[in-house]
């Protein structure tokens, strides 16, 4: 029985009563639908989420029966699908249960994007869909889009000149960015291409409403005006003031502007906000006046109306084609996958296979799905026997990414009123119990009127094992970002030069921190590279996410050398290789290459002698017959690159981290490709290198994180989800983080929120920034910011950031950094939005109230930060060898060159030739052998001609040979074989091995071997068409082969009595016997020196 | 004759080669053809994506809105196409005869229905050769098979192979099924037994209480000795190096140890080659080798419009149906102007014909003009040819006459080449001539234009996966095999590299449903549960097999591990492991447990940046014949550039970097403002269409000058960046005709080349180079005009600091001897705002004016030029050579002697930051610590 058969036997037993109606479709009434069989466990960071989602899909497998092929589960990242599987599977075999445990490959556990492409790969006829369902890359696809743009545009090119033009005047440096971003909300939102004009429209409204009316007066003129007078007025040697001369240079350049419009609107908004020196600012309020009156003019209202409108409307066409051109395709991107499914769920023939054939659904990270995704699982949900979603509705910090944690809420909260279970896990396993008491503090604070506290809370379950502090602060008193790395940087290596106590996670056991068992969380990429390089200064060993990977040195050496292969020309390519593999200063390899070519020596060759020059040459042939792969991993492999960077490496982490580079560029070559596969291209090495040029996503020029090690790992907040270490320094708390005002966001229109469809009513709002840096001063910026749109959008934004601190504050185990700056922080810093007054420590002990206390420390950091020791690095490599030059391991005997004395002792004449049409004597030749073969294996068969004609027939030969004569030519030779040689067997097609003492080997098939009483008989057919007058020397050719073939027999203790040539279609047999010398190609010098008897 | 048949062996073969007669290894390939050879049945010989087209023509002739292909295979025919010819495959090989006899759902019904047309089209697979096998055999015929050993349970084996099968005598191979190996009181006995014991358990069911075990500590504890291994690394290559150097101290007893590698065996293969083992013959099958790839390119070239890359592609790809050198002179022309047609691409041809008449000099040859003429036509036929719309698609007819081209030319090759390439010419050819043959039966069907999407997927379709023929298996070279399930015997010492997720999923792309149907047909498709656990069963063999030694090489990764290893780790711990990574950066001095001795790493730091270079004594610094406008700028601000350049003659590949920003837009607006200018008779400007007619000139001009020489503006995904160059362009071409008519020019030159004495005071270095625009007004002054893309502060700036090089520059070239050593005026005009910039407004009104708070002349700007040239050369003459980058500080001392560091007091300031394109970047060394 299948697993799916026994799966349904047994759902029954364990699982919930299932509802018959689930695969109708139809909501039951008006109440909707029941979700009974829905839990939602609530699970805090640090409380054993991973635990009870191994243990739910465990129960279910065991205890509920549910075959494993029934299971559906989605997981945040690869990984974490990956671990999943392999700790039920662990748990399982621990208790036994192997087949259940192999069994477990069948459930379908992933991403959610993995789990689509399945599903839709299953129902690819149902759904009209291609069943190879292509997953373009995320690459591919921004490419296509900005096809589809060009396209959408290309029959008016006057529209793109318009686009370019507004965007120009409203200082927007991508419209087509603006465009993507609107046309892939769009689609995350299952919004209509048809709905977006409409919606264009209202976001222009909605913007303009908050400007004064336009009025339509000589705005451009009055400027000008004001401009010109002012040029004329200011008087520089009255005033001396830098200020006043900066601001007159400045009126300078804008004049020029006004006097060839278009004017860009910064000019005007920056000439409203500019002044001169007292003494003059009298002449530059009459500028300001004239200038601030750009919010009144009407065509500033034109321009942000249509670059509005139009962005949505080229949006929603672009939008269509790019469909139509990934569907021509035959491809399919992420977006595309969710949308399907989601249709597909609707499809009767799905929901009824599905709801047969699924008893589990399983969502992991359940706050962080994004509104497509809710959908999606919700109607999974309703054709599952029982689904579990497991989440933190506190850590949803996706929202930058299309995620919209609201929705998710209010999904929780509709699941439970139509009867979803809810289970909170309360207790803590992660962190101390004094971190856990200082986190349920803050945040019961922070999430106020957000959040009850028993959603918050979590009960300590470890022990305290030192009093240690468990907060600390770090107050910085320099004055700038990189001041407070350096800070930081010093304040880590004290930290663990003091021999800070932590527990360790693997052992419990209580001991000093080390570098690995510390991070350090920023909040912005720039300032993770600003801590790290700090970091970097100070010795301190340090692993982090980079970008630049194709700029580093390692990766550029690599290109160098591919470039060198792609074009020997490229002699930079070559100085490169060289500069950054000899360890010498730029002067000795250029000196090098001075006297060379003084001396008339050729440019192209130089520097052939250099090791790494020297191996890459060596693989220069290669190219010919290899692909990029494997042509960019023999690169990286075979010509000394590691050892290279192992070498300017200034320690291990580095090391490692250059040897993942390595790696990923060839991951990268993977994934060239399969960019060139999926989009039917041609991939060469040139292409892979131009491909390099243009990487068209930031992702691609990661550099791997090295996950070994011991080192402080900085990270952003984001990145850190998931994490614990066991000591966390809570860098940028200070941070502002910019408004999401003008970025394209997606709000509700109003519609009630339904939980079957919970994509209903979703709007995308754009209000295109003209103010650039300036946030505020300006009347019509100020009305923006106090819109009622503005003010959701920042306490959206501010309760998102509260839960990245959440995120980013519980990854602890034993200690907690809070690290802030000296000086107040600003009134809209991180900080502020915890509403907690008590967040900071000032001294040993922190009274949590309650009569809770803390232990705690507070420090200031200063400048004379000192290094860490750099510690010893002396790597070690695996000897350098000269490669082998071993010959081939396989001899074909019919390759072999024929023997210098051998001759031919006998010749029978078997009669006519066989009459041939055609000389394509290869494919004759099989048919022949063949049918000769079959002859004689199965002689004597009344249909024995028929067989003959499906055989020639079939290899497409019957045009050139008759079956009889051919039948005719087999029947002779066996005939005359039988009479001649009297041969106890006959055997065909005798396969023989002969190993040879220099470890080739010589393999092949004896055509046919007579076993006769006087010893083996050899015969080889040779489907020659030439005449009798050329048997001889045409049987003398093949004397190396039957040569071979009598050793081999020979060797394996099978004395051959005699060897024949068997010419079948010119009739002859002939006997080839030879002298005791040697081959002429000494192929076997070491066997038998005889040769025939 | 015995043969010795397995899933896994028509592949790499673990056993070492034994000298023997009679007895074969043979895989299902391997063996069916045997017996049909024995059997006197048909071989199918089948040509690429035959039996693909067949099927997909059958399911066309079909198809009707009520098959349940019939959306699917209007979005993709032949990936319908595939998927259920593997369906159908798959049932035959279970037993099926290509009909149902009962009634049965919709998607069996259609294929049985189809499968009536797919009998007689479709050239047979495995599953129906079987079949025929199988019935032969009923028929009475024999062959000359005695024993056949199996190396999988026959229970592994599809139905119609156990058909088969049943016809002979047969055994099983010794190491199929579990035992236990290894000596006593090892780790690798230890681990046998618990894998054994557990898998007698495998028949457990869930559910059942009473056997469940719980979790009470059911992992036995290891003692970590030699006869268990686990490797860990971070990298495939060092783990697969580091085994290659454990198998040299191995190198004795190769016989009878094994490496399993299951995928990208070739790393191992590679650094066996690396540490002087041969190879073991591990193959990877690519689609893309160079060979196979030349008809591809060459069929892209047909399209519109034509992008420089993939231009380049086909011009630097190591073959192609034009000679390298054409293709290679083409390369630089387009690796400069990217497009096909301009001047550079002219100059290229030109200079090939001369060349190709030297070379026929030189030979006596008398038929140069001909052979150039021949060469002339090919370049024509494949390059300059006419293009045509993807959408619309190109002419079949074309299409064939393009592939039979090719053929020709792959013909040629392949009988000129012998060997590795042979193997691979043969096949591009097999590919090209069945393109040909899909196209004619495109075209018999009527379809007289291809659209480029459906050709790539047909040239993807002949366009199989070849092995690289130049590598093979080396004699003496240790055992291997791509399959763990192969390991069927025991060995001494077991090496599994890699183990690994298994990318494969178990699972049937049949509704339950429709499996039951199939079944209740007698297609006796195995339960998916069976097949797992068989599978299972067949990754213990490794390790059962194993007696002195078994190596794990675990690699880190994301996707999970390998089943097999999770029941590992599951069922014991302390395993002797080793991290080959920490071995080798932490110093160790050899991998402990396999012996392999690891030796010190010579650390050679990156060169650092230091803003001087000092050569030693004695190497000598070519000086310049002529220099340029640019060669100046290098010598005077970036000295080593000059150097690198001139004297060390390095060179930027072609490949290398199509200029697709500035640099190009620049140029394209040079060429019109030359094609303008140079347009107009006699130079005269009055002489202008109208405006409309001027406009439509423009457009059409412009977009022929991007298609001959910024063909990147054509890529796809181009389209708002040419138009936002295209409109910047044409605006400041009206702008230059405003600022023009202010000014009351009445004559304009464009690209006037000069070629003067560097000195008027004598030597022989000379200077030369074009005049963007040369202007005369009504006045007969003359002014200089040097057309910029943007920069317009920055230009600005060199005015008013009395540094306009390249405008003192120009106004030299032309102050003598003609001009009676009168200097010209000179300005900029910027392309992106069509600005003027000028010291003064004299000669145009608009100029935006950058006037200097003490003006020069060009004349004393030229002057400083001069010294400071002389002083940049004198340094570089003593060994000197400043490197201004970022990164280094201007007041780094110099190792020069005091007059020769310090500039001259009439010199130019030589500060400037450093540029933001340097070819040379790289060999300027690196900050610390990056
Ligand atoms: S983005 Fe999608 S495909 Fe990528 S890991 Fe996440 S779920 Fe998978």
């Amino acid at each position: 029985m299948s697993a799916r058969e026994r799966g349904r036997s047994h759902a029954g037993d364990g699982a919930p009563p299932r509802d018959a109606s689930r695969a109708d479709g139809s909501p039951r009434g008006r109440a909707g639908r029941d979700f009974s069989h829905v839990l939602f466990i609530s699970a805090g960071a640090g409380s054993g989420k991973t635990y009870r989602l191994t243990e739910e899909l465990e129960h279910a497998l065991v205890r509920d029966r549910v075959a494993p092929a029934r299971v559906i589960g989605t997981t945040f990242t690869v990984k974490a699908a990956a671990e999943l599987r392999e700790r039920v599977r662990q748990r399982l075999i621990e208790r036994g249960f192997i087949a259940l445990a192999e069994q477990t490959a069948q459930a379908l556990i992933g991403t959610v994007h993995s789990v689509s492409e399945r599903l839709l790969r299953r129902f690819a006829f149902e759904l009209g869909l291609s069943p190879e369902l292509s997953v373009a890359s995320i690459e591919d696809c921004a490419g296509f889009f900005n096809q589809a743009l060009d396209e959408t545009l290309a029959p008016d090119p006057a529209a793109a000149r318009r686009m370019n033009a507004v965007a120009w005047r409203l200082g927007i440096d991508d419209w087509r960015g603006d465009v993507k971003t609107i046309a892939d909300r769009a689609r995350e939102n299952a919004v209509s291409p048809d709905a977006l004009a409409a919606m264009g429209r209202r976001s222009a409204d909605d913007m303009l409403a908050h400007f004064p009316k336009p009025e339509d007066r000589d705005w451009d003129g009055a400027l000008f005006t004001a401009v010109q007078t002012a040029l004329d007025e200011i008087d520089l040697d009255v005033d001396t003031t830098n200020g006043t001369r900066g601001y007159y240079e400045w009126l300078k350049g804008a004049i020029y502007g006004l006097r060839r419009p278009p004017v860009p609107w910064s000019l005007w908004i920056t000439a409203s906000k500019s002044s001169a020196r007292a003494k003059s600012d009298h002449i530059a309020a009459r500028v300001r006046e004239a200038a601030a009156a750009y919010d009144r003019h009407p065509q500033l209202h034109a321009d942000l109306r249509e670059y509005v409108e139009q962005s949505y409307s080229i949006a929603a066409r672009a939008l269509a084609r790019f469909q139509e051109i990934k569907t021509e395709r035959g491809l399919i991107d992420f977006g595309d996958m969710e949308q399907r499914l989601l249709a597909a769920l609707d499809e009767p023939h799905v929901r009824e296979r599905l709801a047969g054939e699924l008893d589990l659904l399983l969502v992991d990270e359940f706050q962080d799905t994004n509104p497509m995704q809710l959908a999606i699982f919700m109607k999974l949900a309703a054709l599952a026997g029982k689904a579990i979603f497991v989440g933190d509705v506190k850590q949803a910090i996706y929202g930058f990414r299309g995620c919209d944690p609201e929705l998710v809420h209010d999904t929780l909260a509709a699941l439970v009123e139509r009867g979803g279970q809810v289970d909170v896990l309360e207790r803590s396993w992660r962190s101390r119990p004094a971190l856990v008491e200082y986190v349920n503090h803050v945040f019961v604070h922070a999430f106020a009127g957000e959040l009850e506290r028993r959603q918050v809370e979590l009960r300590p379950q470890r022990t305290e094992r030192t009093d240690a502090p468990a907060v600390l602060r770090w107050t910085t008193t320099a004055g700038n970002r990189a001041g407070r790395a350096v800070q930081l940087a010093g304040a880590i290596a004290r930290l663990v030069a003091s021999g800070f106590p932590i527990v360790d996670p693997d052992t419990d056991e209580t001991r000093p921190v080390r570098w690995g068992d510390v991070a350090v969380l920023a909040a912005s990429n720039d300032s993770v590279e600003e801590i790290a390089k700090a970091l970097r200064a100070a010795q301190v060993p340090m692993k982090m996410t980079l970008s630049g990977l194709l700029t580093v040195p390692e990766i550029a050496i690599a290109k160098a050398a591919l470039r060198r292969l792609a074009d020997p020309a490229d002699t930079i390519a070559t100085a490169e290789i060289v500069s950054m593999t000899s360890g010498l200063p730029a002067e000795a390899w250029l000196e090098d290459r001075l006297r060379r070519l003084e001396n008339g020596g050729d440019g192209e060759s130089w520097a052939a002698d250099h090791p790494i020059v020297a191996r890459l040459e060596a693989l220069r042939p290669s190219i010919g017959t290899q692909s990029p792969v494997e042509i960019v991993a023999r690169v990286l492999n075979t010509i000394g690159l590691r050892e290279a960077a192992t070498g300017f490496s200034q320690n291990a982490i580095k090391a490692a981290q250059r040897h993942k580079n390595l790696d990923a560029l060839l991951d990268l070559a993977v994934e060239y490709e399969r960019h060139c596969d999926a989009q039917h291209l041609a991939a060469t090495l040139t292409g892979f290198l131009f491909w390099l040029e243009n990487p068209h996503s930031p992702e691609l020029d990661l550099q791997p994180v090295v996950t070994s090690g011991d080192a402080v790992h900085v990270l952003t907040y984001h990145k850190a989800k998931g994490l614990e270490w066991p000591v966390v320094v809570a860098a940028d708390l200070h941070f502002t983080w910019p408004t999401r005002l003008w970025d394209v966001r997606i709000e509700r229109d109003g519609t009630p929120f339904d939980v079957e469809r919970p994509l209903a009513g979703r709007l995308i709002r754009y209000w295109p920034n003209v103010f650039g840096k300036h946030s505020t001063g300006m009347p019509v910026l100020d009305a923006l910011c106090e819109s009622a749109e503005a003010r959701a959008c920042n306490a959206q934004s501010e309760r998102e950031n509260r839960r990245l601190a959440y995120v980013g504050l519980t990854r602890a185990r034993d200690a907690l950094v809070l690290a802030v700056p000296g000086r107040d922080a600003k009134q809209d810093a991180w900080i502020r939005t915890f509403h907690c007054a008590e967040l900071l420590p000032a001294g040993d002990r922190l009274d949590l109230g309650g009569g809770k206390t803390i232990p705690t420390r507070a420090e200031v950091l200063d400048d004379d930060a000192e290094g860490a020791e750099p510690r010893p690095f002396a790597p070690r490599r695996l000897p350098e060898r000269a490669p082998a030059d071993a010959p081939r391991e396989g001899v074909y005997p019919s390759g072999l060159p024929p023997l210098e004395r051998a001759h031919v002792a006998e010749r029978i004449d078997l009669g006519a030739r066989i009459p041939l049409r055609g000389d394509d004597m290869t494919t004759i030749g099989t048919a022949l052998h063949g049918a000769i073969a079959a002859h004689l294996v199965n002689p004597g068969r009344a249909d024995a001609l028929e067989r003959v004609r499906q055989l020639l027939a079939a290899a497409g030969v019957d045009p050139f040979v008759d079956a009889e004569h051919v039948l005719a030519a087999a029947e002779r030779f066996r005939a005359v074989v039988a009479e001649r040689f009297a041969p106890r067997r006959v055997l065909v097609e005798y396969p023989i091995v002969h190993r040879l003492a220099d470890g080739r080997v010589v393999r092949g098939s004896i055509d046919v071997l007579l076993e006769t009483a006087r010893g083996l008989v050899v015969i080889d057919h040779k489907s020659s068409p030439r005449p009798k007058s050329a048997w001889t020397d045409d049987a003398l050719e093949h004397s190396g082969q039957l040569d071979a073939y009598r050793r081999a027999l020979e060797a394996a203790g099978r004395p051959v009595a005699e060897c024949w040539i068997h010419f079948p279609v010119s009739g002859g047999l002939l006997r080839v016997t030879g002298e005791a010398e040697r081959p002429a190609a000494d192929f076997a010098s070491a066997t038998q020196p005889d040769l025939f008897a | 004759m015995i043969v010795h048949f397995g899933l896994h062996l028509d592949g790499m073969t673990p056993e070492p080669p034994h000298t023997a007669a009679g007895i074969a290894t043979a895989g299902p390939a391997r063996l069916l053809d045997l017996l049909e050879l024995q059997l006197g049945l048909p071989t199918p010989s089948v040509r690429p994506g035959q039996a693909l087209l067949a099927y997909k023509s059958c399911l066309e002739d079909l198809d009707g809105p009520r098959r349940f292909y019939h959306r699917s295979l209007a979005i993709d025919p032949l990936g319908v196409a595939r998927t259920l010819l593997a369906w159908r495959a798959a049932w035959h090989e279970a037993g099926w005869r290509g009909r149902f006899t009962g009634s049965v759902s919709r998607r069996l019904a259609d294929l049985a229905d189809v499968e009536t047309l797919a009998r007689e089209r479709v050239p047979p697979n495995p599953g129906q050769r079987l079949q025929r096998i199988a019935a032969a055999l009923d028929d009475g015929l024999v062959t000359q098979i005695e024993r056949i050993v199996l190396h999988d349970e026959i229970d592994a084996l599809p139905a119609a192979w156990r058909d088969v099968l049943a016809h002979f005598r047969c055994e099983t191979a010794e190491g199929v099924a579990p035992a236990p190996r290894a000596a006593a009181d090892t780790d690798l006995l230890r681990i046998q037994e618990r894998l054994l014991a557990l898998d007698d358990d495998a028949v457990r069911t869930p559910g059942n209480t009473a056997q469940d075990r719980g979790s009470a500590d059911a992992r036995i504890r290891l003692r970590g000795d030699d006869s268990l291994i686990v490797v860990r690394g971070a990298s495939r290559d060092v783990s697969a190096q580091v085994i290659g150097e454990y198998l040299r101290s191995r190198a004795d007893r190769m016989d009878d140890v094994v490496v399993i590698a299951e995928r990208d065996g070739i790393i191992v293969d590679n650094a066996l080659e690396r540490v002087g083992l041969p190879r073991a013959g591990f193959q990877h099958y690519s689609r893309f080798r160079a060979v196979t790839q030349v008809l591809k390119l060459a069929l892209a070239l047909v399209w519109k419009p034509l992008g420089p890359r993939p231009l380049l592609q086909f011009l630097l790809h190591p073959v192609g149906p034009l000679p390298g050198r054409v293709r290679s002179a083409l390369a630089e022309a387009v690796a400069s102007e990217p497009g096909v047609g301009g001047h550079a691409w002219a100059d290229a041809l030109a200079e090939l014909a001369e060349r190709e008449r030297q070379a026929a000099a030189e030979r006596g040859d008398t038929d140069a003009e001909a052979r150039i003429e021949a060469l002339r036509a090919d370049v024509r036929y494949w390059l300059e040819c006419e293009r045509f719309a993807p959408d619309d698609g190109a002419p079949t007819t074309l299409l064939i006459e393009r592939a039979q081209r090719c053929s020709t030319w792959l013909a040629r090759r392949l009988n000129a080449t012998d060997g590795s390439e042979r193997e691979l010419f043969a096949a591009a050819l097999a590919q090209s001539e069945a393109l040909i043959d899909a196209l004619a039966s495109l075209r018999e069907r009527g379809t007289e234009q291809v659209g480029r999407l459906l050709l790539e997927r047909l040239v993807d379709e002949v366009t199989g996966f070849s092995p690289d023929p130049a590598i093979f298996s080396e004699a003496g070279h240790v055992r291997a095999t791509t399959s763990a399930a192969t390991i069927t015997r025991p060995w001494d010492t077991v090496i599994w590299w890699d183990i690994a997720a298994p990318a494969e999923r178990v699972d049937y792309p049949w509704s339950d449903a429709e499996l039951a149907e199939l079944r209740g047909e007698g297609v006796a498709l195995p339960s998916t549960d069976d097949v797992i656990r068989r599978r299972a069963r067949a990754w213990t063999r490794p390790v059962l097999n194993a007696r002195r030694r078994l190596v794990l090489v675990v690699h880190d990764a994301d996707a999970g591990h390998h089943p097999l290893w999770s029941r590992l780790t599951s069922i014991a711990e302390g395993f002797n492991e080793v991290r080959l990574e920490e071995a080798l950066l932490g110093g160790a001095d050899s991998i402990a447990p396999l012996g392999v001795s690891l030796e010190p790493l010579e650390q050679r730091p990156l060169p650092e940046r230091r803003r001087w270079w000092q050569l030693p004594a004695g190497v000598k610094v070519p000086h310049r014949a002529t220099e340029s406008f640019s060669s100046l700028t290098k010598l005077v601000y970036h000295p080593h550039q000059w150097v690198l350049r001139y004297a060390a003659k390095l060179h930027a590949g072609r490949a290398a970097n199509l200029p697709d920003d500035a640099l190009l837009y620049g140029k394209l607006a040079h060429r019109l403002f030359e094609t303008y200018f140079s347009g107009l008779p006699n130079g005269e400007l009055a002489a202008r269409p109208a405006r409309a007619e001027l406009d439509r000139w423009l457009r059409r001009t412009l977009a022929e000058i991007v298609e001959r020489e910024g063909a990147v503006l054509d890529e796809p995904g181009m389209g708002v960046t040419r138009e936002r160059v295209l409109a910047t362009i044409e605006r400041a071409f009206h702008a230059l005709l405003g600022h023009l008519d202010e000014a009351r020019i009445v004559r304009v030159s464009a690209e006037v080349w000069h070629d003067v004495p560097f000195r008027s005071d004598g030597g022989d270095t000379r200077l030369s180079g074009s005049v963007d625009l040369l202007l005369e007004d009504a006045r007969s002054r003359e002014i200089v005009l040097d057309v910029k893309w943007g920069g317009l502060d920055w230009r600005g700036r060199e005015i008013e600091e009395n540094r306009a090089l390249q405008l003192a520059t120009y106004a030299y070239m032309r102050s003598r001897p003609d001009t009676a050593g009168r200097w010209p005026e000179q300005a900029y005009f910027i392309v992106q705002t069509g600005d003027i910039v000028a010291a003064d407004a004299r000669i145009f009104p608009s100029a935006r004016v950058f006037a200097p708070g003490m003006p020069e002349t060009a004349e004393q700007i030229w002057r400083r030029l001069l010294r400071t040239y002389d002083w940049r050369l004198a340094q570089i003459d003593a060994g000197a050579i400043e490197v201004n980058v970022a990164g280094t500080e201007p007041d780094e001392p110099a190792p020069l002697p005091e007059e020769l560091a310090a500039a001259p007091d009439e010199a130019l300031a030589v500060n400037v930051a450093p540029g933001r394109y340097d070819d040379y970047a790289l060999l300027t060394g690196w900050e610390p610590g990056v």
